[in-house]
């Protein structure tokens, strides 16, 4: 299979003649077979198979999102609602300030005074000489 | 409406191109992954789908030839990248087996030295050469094709042909047409 030489295109590169004939050999032995009718078949069937397929996954992931999307919602909606009542507190309740205080009261008496403390030493304090007990409601705070 | 009208006839259109360089596209791209059948209907067949799903891309600044043979060039450069990776990694390319049908015509020894040959070439220089003087595009096309200027497209092809003219330098004497 011979073919004119291609330099007499005006929009291909001019070819010396040997150049030519060393690309037309080229082009002669590097081709494939063509395709037979069954082939062409066979690829026009692939085509439209992939075509059909890419189409489904394009349709797939927007419908995927929407459905993690609506998940998502739904799963936040669940944690947001407030718990029903009559059901036991999620956290055990605290204690009054004033208790609070009292303990704290009594753990910095502990580390001050050591074990002989006790926080009902207020009583102790309240039994110190008049200008021991100013002395110490100034170091302690007491009011 | 008149935007689905245009739709339509853009696929009327591209379902006539498909039908039309079927052929072309195929050898296209066997010639560009290195003369493997099943690769080239791969590249041809994901180069047709891919142009298919993006018409409504197609903006019509390029012609619609130039715009899908675009298209295949990379696919079969994307082949080429994975081929090497696979080759690479697993030693799962094998050059000799690249011929599953074979032709009935022709010289397969010539055509594995011609294979050899073109496989040597830089990227550029193989994908200018194979365009230009193997599928008979223009300079212009070409140059368009790969996104590349003119210039640089001439430049590739010379490159091209002095490296050819070096391996296959026997090609070029007087005679040797089959």
């Amino acid at each position: 299979m011979t073919r004119p030489p291609i330099s007499h295109d005006p929009d291909r590169p001019a070819l010396a003649p040997g150049d030519a004939r060393l690309v037309a050999r080229v082009r002669d032995a590097f081709a494939p077979a063509p395709m037979s009718g069954p082939e062409r078949a066979r690829f026009d069937a692939a085509v439209q198979e992939r075509v059909e397929r890419a189409r489904r996954r394009r349709l797939a992931w927007p419908a995927l999102g929407a459905g993690l999307a609506a998940a998502s919602l739904a799963a936040l909606f669940v944690v947001r609602q407030p718990a029903p009542t009559g059901a036991p507190p999620l956290v055990a309740e605290t204690e009054a300030p004033a208790a609070s205080v009292r303990l704290a009261s009594a753990w910095a008496g502990e580390l001050l005074y050591g074990e002989a403390y006790e926080d009902d030493g207020i009583e102790e304090y309240e039994a110190l000489p008049a200008e021991y007990a100013a002395i110490a409601g100034m170091l302690l705070d007491y009011d | 409406m008149e935007r689905a009208t245009a739709d339509g006839d853009l696929e009327l259109r591209f379902a006539a191109f498909a039908d039309a360089h079927r052929e072309r596209a195929r050898r296209l791209a066997w010639r560009l992954v290195g003369g493997d059948d099943a690769a080239a209907d791969d590249v041809a067949q994901d180069a047709f789908v891919r142009a298919w799903l993006g018409l409504a891309r197609f903006r019509g600044d390029a012609s619609l030839g130039t715009w899908f043979y675009r298209i295949l060039v990379r696919q079969a450069a994307q082949h080429r990248r994975w081929r090497g990776l696979r080759e690479l990694w697993g030693g799962l390319g094998n050059p000799d087996a690249a011929d599953p049908r074979p032709r009935p015509d022709g010289d397969p020894a010539l055509r594995a030295r011609i294979q050899a040959a073109l496989e040597k070439l830089p990227r550029g220089q193989r994908e200018a050469f194979v365009l230009v003087h193997l599928e008979e595009f223009t300079v212009a096309e070409a140059a368009e094709i790969l996104g590349k200027a003119v210039g640089t497209v001439k430049s590739h092809l010379h490159r091209a042909l002095t490296a050819l003219r070096r391996d296959l330098g026997d090609l070029a004497a007087e005679g040797t047409e089959s």
